[in-house]
């Protein structure tokens, strides 16, 4: 008898006879009938089948539960559904991969917190607060436009003995006059000494505050950019307040000074006023220096 | 004119006592330059009396 190439099924030989036909096609349709649901053995929504150790006769796999992942089974010989052991721990954001002895999520840490190794935890990383920086920034103040004098409150603190103050970016609207410092509401006992040099001559200048109602000289106003600089020590401790390392600087001549305030007022605010015209823009930045 | 002032973000019009007191620093800044300008003219006529530079003043008094 005659059979087909792939799958042997029988077939009617051309001398058979005709009245035999009908067996033959009863034969060859249930011959179909049988390799057709060997090669198709699912019977549940989602089911593969793949091939079983005998030719054309293949083993249906039912579908795997939700985030299964298809793997070779550890014969080596089948597919499988398995839940993988290197799937991501991430579950909420902010959630840095980490690793133990199997990878974990390190959960995101309080908002200004840095990543910092330690070898403590099971993780080896941990969140913590960054280690306190030499100098921080305490306030800026960006200035507004043709103000008469600009107070600073909330400056100082008991968390900083030490403080340097920056005026930058800022212009006024007259040129190379003095800019005045008064902390508190203190108009009384300012002492400084102002050494400098007039730029054209090299010829040095000098001026001193003596008991005055402010520090006269703190910085310079100018249309081409006001600035000043110092650093001030114990304003908020009940001593005298220190300003050393002043400097300013004006298109004719440039200044250092120092000086101090004599009362032991714990001060929280400081006002800077032109001498005379007006500050615009600008920012002053307020700088502690950490006690440790 | 309107005299205005800043505290922290802030600005308003000066008080009656604040523009006192902006008064009062630009009178003492005013006066502070006078006095410099009249201790400059100082100098200069006295080293004009003694027929020698600032730098010869200097070097006699080192």
């Amino acid at each position: 008898m005659a059979t087909t190439t792939n799958y042997g099924w029988d077939t009617p030989d051309d001398t058979d006879l005709v009245k035999d036909g009908a067996a033959a096609i009863r034969t060859l349709g249930s011959s179909i009938d049988t390799t057709t649901k060997n090669l198709n053995p699912q019977t549940t929504t989602g089911a593969l089948a793949y091939r079983s150790a005998t030719a054309n006769v293949n083993t249906a796999l039912p579908l795997g539960t939700a985030n299964q992942v298809l793997r070779v089974n550890s014969g080596g010989t089948a597919p499988e559904w398995a839940t993988t052991a290197d799937q991501t721990p991430l579950t909420t954001k902010g959630d840095l991969f980490g690793f133990d002895t199997a990878d974990a999520r390190i959960p995101i840490g309080t908002n200004g917190h840095i990543l910092t190794a330690d070898s403590t935890q099971s993780l080896g990383l941990k969140w913590a607060a960054p280690a306190g920086a030499g100098l921080t920034l305490v306030k800026s103040q960006v200035i507004g436009s043709a103000v008469s004098s600009v107070t600073v409150t909330a400056a100082f603190s008991a968390t900083y003995d030490a403080y340097a103050i920056f005026l930058t970016g800022g212009t006024g609207s007259v040129d190379d006059e003095n800019i005045t410092l008064q902390l508190g509401s203190t108009t009384t006992g300012y002492y400084a000494a102002y050494i400098g040099a007039v730029i054209s001559t090299a010829a040095s200048t000098i001026a001193a505050n003596n008991n005055t109602s402010n520090f006269t000289r703190a910085g310079i106003v100018a249309t081409d950019g006001s600035q000043f600089s110092f650093e001030i020590i114990n304003p908020n401790l009940a001593k005298r307040t220190y300003i050393k390392n002043g400097t300013y600087g004006g298109d004719t001549q440039v200044r250092y000074w120092a000086g101090y305030v004599d009362n032991t007022t714990q001060y929280t605010a400081f006002t800077v006023a032109p001498a005379s015209g007006t500050l615009t823009g600008g920012t002053i930045f307020v700088y502690g220096y950490a006690l440790s | 004119m309107t005299i205005n002032i800043q505290i922290d973000d802030l600005i308003r019009e000066a008080t009656a006592s604040e523009i006192e007191a902006i008064e009062f620093r630009q009178n003492e800044a005013e006066a502070e330059k006078a006095e410099a300008e009249a201790k400059a003219t100082h100098k200069a006529a006295l080293l004009e009396r003694l027929g020698i530079t600032e730098d010869e003043a200097k070097l006699l008094i080192s």
